[in-house]
């Protein structure tokens, strides 16, 4: 049987989730504390592999939880987690489009005062190979199915959280396998244990 | 195939590969392979802890520190008494604007008692060559302590020490953070912000370029400014990276630091909230101790709204006090290296430091306590706007009926694409939902399908679901704004990408784009509907009377400051009811969502004209639909 919190007399931090979520409505900040600290990784690692750069993702995993805290109050009982990446899909769409604005038009005459293409800053970038820039090139719908499973969802709450099947999520999973092994086949091997940008 | 098996199969194949299981099947083979070089390859950068400790703390409001009684002044540890230095109102820099002249020497009456209560010290702290105008945006203050004290393990040197009429008159964010400027010409800007800002010099040098006037800056020298209108530039000079800490009590929510990541490094070392100080009037103070290697001072008890940070090496903690934070144990050590922000200790908690290491350990002690000693400044509050308008005056940019609008949750984007007359396109692919690409000015080719669309301003071209190229086609400059409600996750990727290609190919000097407004629905309701986009344009000291926040409308600030007021039962987080901010272009912060009904109050209380961007979707207001088809 489910513990509901008005069962429960205390939480800790093997409290599930449920639980603590039912404490933070009570105003229980550091309940909500305790559910940060548990998912915060996570979807910062989703946000990086949809974003792929490290502030960015920061930022957007930080205005999840925001959102989510925000949101408590008419938060009904079901998967806090999938309600998290629900809310983090949304965030990232706001972050994407206000991050990229960001480059300045320097860096563009910064590439040709180095004399150094595009390409040639790219191969140098230690992150070619890995899955960070491999992602952006399958199809939205593969990039978010594969960034949620590299996170550790599972086909089903990829579902929930996607709104879809988990025919459907199973489908898009292997496409973008297979587009992902075509595409690993031809990148170059990883130089370094890859430390984001900052 | 979308029988839910195929997924339950796939992660079951995808956690065979993570737990090292045999894969039978042919085709799982090379799918484990797939899926264990993907993982393999699958770095992600842990994130911040700083950042992480920050959001968290803002999260659960466990900082959240209450002003503590008045306390009496102390000395610094080089025998000096503290000197209270009082800031001027400086919030208005320089070229100043007439009325703020005026008000700025009623606030020089007002402030004259505080000036002679702190003019002995402040003479003795700056000498007579201290930079007096009253318009200067920015003080340089001599280092306060260049002879260290030494005690038996610990070193205490006083950074700052600073009393200000001027502190925020309402919950403000109290922080410290690190700054490392590499040598090289990008700037880091300290945007406007409502409070105060210190920049105490460790090593290297820089220059502090606010309203023109540059500012080098040597170690132990500090800046300070209100920064409240201009934005301060600061860059190394020097062969040598520049490291300063920086103070701030900042009582509005922009980001105040944007830099270039690669040059630039900023670590947040301390972050709270910290309610008003009385009266506007308080101290803020930064010690740095220093403890020797391997060494044990005595144990010190922390004082009312004191922070401490690691800057360098580890710590080993222990606190004892009845109320400690969240898993902490009285007693019980912990260590903490630099970069990891410590709890907030209650006043009274007795701190055992230990410095475990064979180098040295750098602590800092952030101290903010109200005085009573000093009276209050008349703050100029920033503009009361003379002239309420009936309405604003309003360009209207697109206005053009639906025959189906998007239902369900959609992006909500705006566009505005300046483009010079040339050859060169803009190709910007196919969104589902609904997309419009409306001419304001000049003349435009739109290419859909390789026929060509001349538009010229006024014109509305319905483009969903199809590939585009435009151009400026006529002799001017040619405006236009595309408006997307697309349920299309990619729509700011390949908007993005559109843009990158256009610096890549040089065409960034024929093409321009700003983002309008970026936003989302998460319920519109399909079906006819008017579609209209509009400038709004407010003269400077006006302000709108309050409407209600409507479902579906979107509103950005295009330039200016815009100075909002909410009021209502759902608010944006921490937003009170009754609480005015300020937005404006420079932090990029959008407006928040705003729930239907809220009250708004806009103002432009600022001496630029407030151009406000204002999306409204008015479902079933339409027919048959008038964007022309391509």
């Amino acid at each position: 049987m489910r513990r509901r919190p008005r069962d429960s007399v205390t939480w800790d931090a093997s409290s599930p989730d449920e639980d603590l979520v039912g404490w933070a409505q009570r105003g229980e900040r550091e309940a909500f504390g305790l559910l940060f600290d548990r998912h915060f990784d996570s979807v910062y690692g989703y946000c990086y592999r949809r974003l792929g750069e490290r502030e960015a993702a920061q930022d957007a995993a930080a205005e999840t939880f925001r959102k989510a805290l925000t949101a408590l109050p008419g938060y009904r009982p079901g998967a806090f987690r999938g309600c998290l990446f629900t809310i983090a899909r949304n965030v990232l769409a706001d972050a994407a489009r206000r991050h990229r604005p960001a480059l300045p038009l320097e860096a563009a005459a910064n590439v040709a005062a180095n004399g150094e293409t595009i390409e040639e800053i790219a191969i140098a970038h230690s992150e070619l190979a890995s899955v960070i820039s491999l992602l952006p090139r399958l199809t939205p719908d593969q990039h978010e199915i594969v960034a949620l499973r590299l996170t550790g969802l599972s086909s089903a709450e990829i579902a929930t959280v996607l709104g879809k099947s988990r025919g459907a999520v199973g489908m898009t999973l292997h496409r973008a396998l297979l587009r992902l092994r075509e595409l690993l086949l031809t990148a170059p091997p990883v130089v370094t244990g890859g430390e984001g940008h900052d | 195939m979308t029988d839910p098996r195929f997924g339950d199969h796939l992660q079951q194949v995808w956690d065979a590969v993570l737990q090292g299981e045999a894969l039978p099947a042919e085709e799982d083979l090379r799918l484990g392979e797939t899926i264990q070089t993907l993982v393999s390859r699958d770095h992600v950068p842990p994130p911040d802890p700083a950042f992480v400790a920050q959001v968290r703390e803002e999260l659960t409001g466990t900082a959240t520190a209450v002003a503590p009684p008045p306390s009496a002044d102390r000395s610094m540890p080089n025998g000096h008494a503290a000197l209270p230095i009082p800031l001027l109102p400086t919030g208005v820099p320089m070229p100043r604007p007439r009325w703020a002249r005026s008000r700025w020497v009623l606030a020089q009456l007002a402030t004259a008692a505080l000036l002679i209560v702190t003019l002995e010290g402040s003479y003795f702290a700056f000498g007579p060559g201290w930079p007096r105008r009253p318009d200067d945006p920015a003080l340089l203050i001599p280092a306060l302590s260049a002879t260290p004290l030494a005690e038996t393990e610990v070193t205490t040197e006083t950074l700052l020490d600073v009393s200000s009429n001027l502190l925020p008159d309402k919950r403000a964010i109290f922080a410290l953070k690190r700054l490392t400027l590499q040598p090289g010409p990008n700037v880091m800007t300290i945007l406007p912000v409502i409070g105060l800002v210190f920049l105490v010099m460790q090593s290297g040098e820089l220059v502090a370029t606010a309203n023109d006037v540059e500012h080098h800056l040597g170690a132990g020298e500090t800046f300070a400014t209100t920064a409240r209108e201009q934005p301060v530039d600061l860059r190394a000079t020097g062969g040598e990276e520049a490291v300063a800490l920086l103070v701030y009590l900042q009582s509005d929510a922009d980001v105040p630091f944007p830099r270039d990541a690669v040059a630039h490094a900023l670590e947040v070392l301390s972050a709270e909230s910290v309610e008003a100080m009385p009266n506007g009037v308080g101290r803020i103070t930064l010690d740095k101790l220093t403890l020797a290697p391997a060494s044990e001072p005595s144990p010190l008890v922390v004082g009312p709204l004191e922070r401490f940070a690691v800057g360098e090496g580890r710590a080993t903690i222990a606190a004892e006090s009845e109320q400690l934070p969240y898993q902490w144990t009285s007693g019980a050590e912990q260590s903490k290296v630099a970069g990891v922000r410590l709890p907030t200790f209650a006043p009274g908690t007795r701190l055992s430091l230990r410095n475990p290491e064979q180098r040295p350990l750098v602590l800092y002690r952030l101290g903010l306590r109200p005085r009573t000693d000093l009276v209050a400044a008349p703050v100029p509050t920033v503009g009361e706007p003379s002239v309420t308008l009936e309405a604003a005056p309003t360009e209207t940019l697109i206005d053009t009926t639906l025959a189906a609008l998007p239902a369900g949750r959609n992006r909500v984007a705006v566009d505005r694409w300046r483009l010079q007359p040339s050859p060169s396109q803009v190709r910007l692919p196919a969104y589902e939902g609904l997309v419009l690409l409306g001419v304001v000015t000049g003349e435009v080719t739109v290419t859909v399908n390789g026929s060509e669309r001349r538009l010229a301003a006024g014109d509305v071209l319905d483009v969903t679901n199809q590939e585009f190229l435009f151009r400026a086609s006529g002799s001017a400059e040619a405006i236009a704004y595309a408006v997307y409600v697309t349920p299309s996750l990619n729509l700011d990727h390949q908007v993005g990408q559109a843009v990158a290609r256009l610096w890549l190919d040089g065409d960034h000097l024929v093409h321009a784009m700003d983002f309008v407004i970026s936003s989302s629905a998460d319920d519109l309701p399909g079906g006819s509907a008017r579609l209209l986009l509009e400038r709004l344009t407010l003269p400077p000291r006006t302000a709108l009377p309050p409407t209600e926040a409507g479902p579906l409308v979107w509103t950005q600030v295009g330039s200016g400051e815009l100075w909002l007021t909410l009021e209502g039962e759902r608010l944006p987080y921490r937003w009170a009811s009754g609480e005015e901010r300020r937005f404006h272009q420079f932090g990029r912060v959008p407006l928040p969502f705003l729930a239907p009904g809220t009250k708004i109050t806009m103002r432009n209380a600022g001496n630029e004209p407030l151009v406000l961007y204002r999306l409204t979707l008015a479902p079933g207001d339409g027919a048959e639909g008038d964007a022309a088809a391509p």
